[in-house]
């Protein structure tokens, strides 16, 4: 393989990259009287509170050091998200090595190693809140943009599991999996009320209240609400005296209302939630008509659930759960000039239970077996035009799903583990997709870590692709499941002085992927399993904990996929990306600053064009407890006001959508 | 569609209600969400309350108290950021890092990563000599000659106690913090958390 010259540029601005971190960490060492850190963890937890908690890690089902999951994982915490100024999840994965978000003005979709299908709606990555799926039920899809369950603000933090992981979880995780974990009453200890101001007319409010009573009944109570007028936006494509010269104004408007309540009293843990979104579609996307303002979609989803777990002797445990989710989406579409909009429904409803069990054979063995049961009871999708009223599609339906699977670990040696699972799937359409998965690690010292992993991973075909049907689309009952095999190579290492070093390798091949095509017979979509991706790439970071509040992170992705049938290059897949984070205190201020930047090389996109290399620049100040009882943050996002688009789905006249550029956002939260 | 979402929303409002009511009937002793680097390093900050230090050393009021970390690893980061801007009573806490060879002249407690035997009886040596309350990771890290270890056990954390380790090194260990040990040992032996 040749390098091209592109390659050598993002090779040397990782080193620049490094060279700036190291030097500006080398400054940052002098000695100083170390400042006043953010509040990170509740500071009044005595013994008795803390020999309750129990620790957790999405990876494996149950809690483990993160050097010890079968899979390279990332967390970010609470802090994090505070002193960046992480204003949403996708905020958050955009800093990740590998990890990568598109956004058509509308969703946020994320990219994971080379791979982003806006219009799978992120259901190639399963997302957990607090262990509870968040992917609905008629389109499999979930959200990281302001659409996502839970406010930014209550996240304690987010594990990121790379790899394919449905010999634990079954259908969707298939890139990744994303566990969100909320905070909790004890970890709030009174209310905090937070307003926010931000470009584009944004203005927001959350009103949070939690604390662990005197019965050991911890409980969070949130709501969230946000209003923003949006942009006006220009869009060559539609530059004509019929189409407002290109401009969408008014029509970029979001608003939406989160709520979250969690309760947790001794093996019992109860979480509920809803939210609900409306954005209007400046894009004049789907054929509908430019800058009207009846065009909007509204998504919702609502989830609760119930669960039991017990510890039990000899290092085992036993927990269920009970959830149910609702998941309802409103598409307005203005196609005519009068009248009111086309109406594009969805509605999901579903029930399920999970079983966990985990016992320890010996001093070696460590067995975990688990049963799932889904009962998605309501699938509905429709569109019509209400008046005069054509109805276009009415498709009803229902469905279970059931899961079981097994994961052994065994101790081979005592610095080397082997797990080993498989699970099993049922579905009533498409028969049983058996997953396995394999991991060596072997940990040499308590500073190295290497693990091997190879394991494979299904998608389910979602009602949509099957069975959506209206004057553009057509159904396709044929399709199956999608597959992905993955091998990897990952090496930890702590290498003194508070940095961490790690580098991964992967290798990905995905059969059957479904994707949606034109068919030139008649001129409508269908979703067809016809292509075969090769991926393969590397991964290298390094964390830097100098003490003093002095943090950094670097990292550098690399990947080359393409259709080994038609050797092209994929669309939305950037082949270099390097991440820089660096945060340090303000001295004699108790402020902390900090920077983000990131690059991303060149992207192709579906219409041919070339969405070009950037790098975007955000500035976070965040001063914690100023006056006592209140944190002030202020950021700003792509600081050097950097012109940038992505590559978007089909359905658009454009090929590539502008992005933002600078804008900002302050926050005030008062704790009480 | 707005009507449906309404009564969607009441009904999980329903749910919630009644899931709630059940929930209040029930005992309790768990909370989840926080990571085991972070965990115990709280506990490091809360054992430093549960030891006296003899009287005579150094300990002017308002002096600060002073904590090194020998060695890497995530407990290790998290001991320190977690410490950085925390006090014991009116004494702020002083955290800074150390090699394995350094002197801890001046030092009340040292949290301790370090798998070479002959490097951590160097360790433990300096710390007896100098009071230093000694605070590890594992099993093997209490047997081996320190004070406190740190483990997980059911998805909890837990530690084990050296009395005799802290005896050595002129420390009192309250009997609020015995009480909690999973296990203490001393130079009588082993025994079980007490009753």
């Amino acid at each position: 393989m040749t390098i091209p010259n592109r390659q050598w540029r993002a090779v040397s601005a990782f080193l620049i990259g490094a060279v700036l971190i190291s030097a500006s960490l080398a400054v940052a060492q002098r000695p100083t009287p170390p400042p006043a850190k953010a509040v990170v963890y509740p500071s009044t937890m005595d013994l008795e509170q803390l020999m309750k908690i129990e620790i957790v890690v999405a990876g494996s089902k149950r809690a483990q050091q993160s050097r010890d999951v079968p899979s390279f994982v990332s967390v970010v915490t609470a802090a994090e998200i505070k002193e960046h100024g992480y204003r949403t999840l996708a905020d958050v994965l955009r800093t990740l090595p590998g990890f990568y978000v598109s956004n058509d003005r509308n969703y946020s979709y994320i990219g994971v190693r080379g791979f982003s299908r806006a219009g799978d709606w992120n259901s190639r990555i399963l997302l957990l809140l607090n262990g509870l799926r968040t992917n609905e039920s008629v389109y499999d899809l979930t959200y990281i943009g302001e659409e996502f369950s839970v406010d930014a603000d209550l996240i304690d933090r987010v594990e990121v599991i790379r790899g394919p992981s449905s010999a634990l979880y079954g259908s969707n995780a298939f890139f990744a999996v994303i566990n969100v974990v909320t905070r909790t009453g004890t970890s709030l200890a009174g209310g905090e009320i937070a307003t926010t101001a931000a470009s584009f007319g944004t203005y927001s409010g959350r009103a949070s209240y939690g604390r662990t009573f005197a019965n050991n009944l911890d409980v969070l109570a949130s709501a969230t609400y946000s209003d923003g007028s949006g942009r006006d936006l220009y869009y060559p494509e539609f530059d004509a005296p019929l189409t407002n010269n290109g401009v969408a104004k008014g029509v970029d408007h979001e608003s939406f209302h989160k709520i979250l309540v969690t309760a947790s009293k001794g093996d019992f843990s109860f979480q509920a939630n809803t939210v609900s979104r409306e954005k209007g579609l400046p894009t004049g996307s789907f054929g509908t008509i430019f800058n009207d303002k009846r065009t909007r979609t509204t998504d919702g989803l609502s989830l609760a659930s119930l669960r039991y777990e017990r510890a039990l002797s000899n290092g085992g445990s036993f927990s269920t759960r009970l959830h149910a989710g609702r998941y309802a989406y409103l598409g307005e579409y203005a196609y005519y000039p009068d009248g009111p909009p086309n109406q594009d429904v969805a509605l999901g409803e579903w029930w399920g239970v999970d079983l966990d069990a985990a016992h320890q054979f010996g001093s070696r063995q460590f067995l975990t077996f688990g049963a799932e049961y889904r009962d998605n009871f309501k699938q509905v999708m429709t569109n019509f035009d209400p008046e005069p009223y054509v109805l276009y599609s009415d498709h009803q339906d229902n469905h279970t799903r059931w899961g079981v699977f097994a994961q052994d670990e065994i101790k081979l040696a005592d610095p080397l583990m082997l797990y080993a699972g498989l699970r099993v799937d049922r579905y009533q359409e498409f028969g049983s997709p058996i997953t396995p998965r394999a991991a060596l690690i072997y940990t040499p010292g308590p500073a190295t870590t290497f693990k091997l992993l190879a394991g494979r991973a299904f998608r389910a075909p979602n009602e949509y692709e099957v069975h959506y049907a209206t004057f553009q689309y057509k159904a396709n009952p044929l399709l199956k499941p999608e597959h992905i095999e993955t091998l990897e190579f990952i090496a930890q290492r702590f290498i003194g002085g508070g940095v961490q070093v790690s580098a991964a390798a992967f290798r990905n091949r995905i059969t059957d992927l479904t994707n949606q095509y034109l068919d030139p017979a008649d001129g409508l979509y269908v979703f067809e399993n016809r292509d075969e991706i090769s991926s393969q790439g590397l991964e290298l970071g390094m964390d830097v904990n100098r003490g003093h509040g002095v943090t950094g992170q670097l990292s550098y992705s690399l990947q080359l996929s393409d259709d080994p049938i038609t050797d092209i290059a994929l669309t939305n897949s950037p082949t270099h990306m390097v991440k820089g984070q660096l945060q340090f205190p303000i001295p004699r201020s108790g402020a902390t600053a900090s920077i983000d930047a990131q690059y991303m090389s060149a992207r192709t996109t579906l219409g041919g064009n070339v969405a070009a290399g950037h790098t975007l620049t955000n500035l976070s100040l965040f001063a914690p407890r100023a006056f006592g009882r209140f944190d002030f943050s202020a950021s700003l996002y792509n600081a050097f006001n950097v012109k940038y688009g992505d590559p978007v789905p089909d359905g658009f006249s454009q090929d590539i959508i502008q992005q933002d550029g600078r804008s900002f956002r302050v926050r005030t939260t008062l704790h009480y | 569609m707005a009507e449906a979402s309404v009564s969607g929303r009441r009904s999980i409002t329903k749910l919630l209600l009644v899931l709630a009511t059940l929930l209040s009937g029930v005992r309790a002793d768990a909370q989840t969400g926080m990571g085991e680097s972070q965990v115990k390093a709280m506990f490091v900050y809360n054992f430093l309350k549960f030891v006296e230090w003899p009287v005579a050393t150094r300990f002017a009021a308002r002096d600060p108290f002073v904590v090194v970390i020998i060695g890497d690893g995530a407990t290790a980061d998290a001991t320190e950021h977690f410490l950085e801007s925390k006090a014991i009573g009116d004494r702020p806490l002083s955290v800074r890092r150390a090699r394995w060879d350094q002197s801890l002249e001046g030092v009340h407690a040292a949290f301790v990563v370090e798998q070479d035997a002959k490097k951590l009886h160097r360790i433990f040596g300096a710390a007896a000599a100098a009071r230093v309350l000694t605070i590890g990771e594992g099993e093997s890290f209490t047997t081996s000659g320190g004070v406190i270890g740190l483990l997980v056990e059911d998805r909890k954390v837990r530690f084990d106690v050296d009395t005799s380790a802290a005896q050595h090194a002129g420390l009192r260990v309250s009997s609020k913090l015995l009480a909690l040990t999973r296990t203490v040992r001393s130079s009588t032996g082993r025994s079980g958390p007490p009753q």
